[in-house]
């Protein structure tokens, strides 16, 4: 077994309990992660060469806080925080309470942060990756997402932000964006917005990760397990969605026998939690139900699509969106057929967020065929196609246009 | 990756296995604790062998032997399924399991799941 790879997975289970009781004491999340930091790279010296200790944990806080206490004493800051880590260094509570993880997990997701930082600050401090890492995983230069980064953590220390939950009347809008970023984590994993790799999985098993974390940290919110549910039924999907060329599956089409039962069944756990909490019900949850009626149906054919209809429709109420009301247009089809769902897309059609998406194309191509309107649908394909951002799907939707008018 | 994490227990009386409650509260614990961690998607503990039966298929016919597997030297007592992200975690993670010194030797035998790109691979794709 490499010795640095266990150091990097010892490093990915504590990290972000460790950077959490850090923040506590020094009361900055970039100074914390320094500390961390130079704790791991002191177990890459040590640990190959005198094998992993018994607690491993408990070795990367006591060598962290050494190091800050060393370097508070040598830069004598106040006295105040040098007498704090005196008297922390003496407890012998493990690493990070799990408050101090979702307080971290908060910080991480702050407002005053863009929401590409957020996803990058998260990953980095709660999923324990490295800049080179998130910098891969985000298709951008490492010294970019190096950059991105530490501007992120000054900004968090200029803007004061302070580490703890918070209050209970900005919590329901905190935990959105935290739950937003951890989506955004996901997609960008389960559907790359560019290049030419359509699947990163191991990002999006990332955020799965970060979602049940979240879920174990407050059990009593619904959307948390909603979103849980919607990231792993959307998951169970991803062996049978790409084809052996390469080519994206369409639902339709899928071999259900690829699906991911484990993934199913956990996911399925996950919604029957978020419903059982007896709450209003949130837009992840709701789209998890979605999910779901496809993840019950042992056929395409057997899809409940009357019950999709109705969660499209509530879904339409919670979180208005072109792209919501553009997949509610597939429901429609299911139940009542192309005309109606031409005329329900033919609705959005002015709306200028949907002049550049290719779906938006792609549905209203394959319900002009269906209504045996060749020609337009072959038009349509083919902007669609230009509109991809894929290779991939651009290549599956000249496929279509080619098949409309043969 | 996912990888399932089968739990085995090693020269001891399956009875002592399959009846020892002191070990619920600390499994609770670790099974909490690989919840939390949100690397935990399934898990289960077994009944004994006396409840099981095994299908023998050789030479193109099949036999049913019922437990218990006496001749067995090791006895299967649970699973876990796990997504990590490498089988240094999981090693790291089956690491802390917590063990009961009266239970023989226990065994943590993790075995990293087929993922679509080998099973592509095998097939040619």
């Amino acid at each position: 077994m490499d010795a640095r790879r266990t150091v990097e997975a010892v490093w990915r289970m504590h990290s972000a309990r460790l950077v959490a009781a850090l923040t506590r004491l020094v009361h900055d999340v970039g100074l914390a992660e320094d500390f961390a930091q130079d704790a791991y790279l002191a177990a890459l010296e040590q640990w190959p060469r005198e094998g992993v200790p018994a607690e491993p944990a408990g070795w990367l806080l006591t060598t962290a806080r050494r190091r800050a206490i060393d370097m508070i004493r040598r830069e004598r800051v106040r006295d105040e925080k040098y007498a704090l880590l005196a008297v922390a260094d003496d407890d012998e509570g493990g690493t990070g309470t799990d408050s101090e993880l979702l307080s971290l997990v908060f910080v991480a997701c702050h407002p005053v942060l863009s929401q590409e930082s957020r996803a990058a600050l998260t990953l980095r401090l709660v999923g324990g990756l490295s800049t080179e890492e998130i910098a891969h995983a985000f298709l951008v230069p490492p010294a970019t997402m190096g950059q991105r980064i530490s501007r992120a953590k000054r900004t968090l220390t200029e803007a004061e932000v302070p580490f703890a939950m918070p209050d209970p009347d900005a919590l329901p809008a905190r935990l959105n964006a935290v739950l937003e970023v951890v989506y955004l984590i996901f997609t960008e994993g389960y559907s790359a917005t560019s290049g030419d790799r359509w699947i990163r999985r191991d990002l999006a098993e990332r955020a799965m990760r970060l979602g049940r974390m979240l879920a174990g940290l407050m059990p009593t919110e619904p959307e948390v397990f909603g979103l849980v549910a919607l990231m792993e039924l959307q998951a169970s999907r991803f062996a049978a969605r790409i084809g052996r060329d390469g080519q994206p599956v369409l639902l339709e089409d899928q071999d259900r026998g690829r699906w991911d039962r484990t993934l199913i069944a956990h996911g399925l756990g996950a919604l029957s939690r978020a419903r059982g909490l007896r709450k209003p019900l949130g837009p992840y949850t709701v789209q998890a139900a979605i999910a779901a009626c496809h993840a019950r149906a042992p056929r395409f054919a057997d899809t409940d699509w009357p019950a999709i209809l109705a969660l499209y429709d509530a879904l339409t109420h919670l979180a208005p969106s072109p792209v919501v009301r553009l997949n509610r247009v597939v429901a429609v089809l299911h139940v009542d057929g192309p005309q109606a769902a031409l005329d329900a897309v033919d609705e959005l059609r002015d709306d200028p967020r949907l002049g550049r998406y290719h779906l938006f194309g792609a549905i209203r191509g394959d319900l002009l065929m269906r209504l045996g309107r060749q020609a337009e649908a072959a038009d349509e394909l083919e902007r669609a196609a230009g509109l991809a951002p894929t290779r991939q799907e651009r290549t599956l939707l000249m496929e279509r246009a080619a098949a409309a008018t043969r | 990756m996912k990888v399932l994490v089968v739990i085995k227990v090693v020269g001891t009386d399956e009875d002592i296995v399959a009846g020892n409650v002191e070990m619920l509260a600390p499994m609770g614990e670790y099974n909490d604790k690989l919840s939390k961690a949100g690397i935990l998607l399934d898990a289960a503990g077994l009944r004994p062998s006396v409840e099981a039966k095994q299908v023998v298929l050789e030479g193109g016919t099949t036999s049913v032997v019922d437990g218990p597997f006496t001749e067995a030297k090791e006895i299967i007592a649970g699973y876990w399924i796990w997504q990590v992200g490498s089988m240094e975690e999981a090693v790291e993670w089956a690491r802390q399991c917590p063990v009961d010194p009266k239970v023989g030797r226990g065994l943590l035998e993790i075995r990293p799941y087929w993922e679509e790109a080998d099973l592509q691979a095998l097939l040619g794709g």
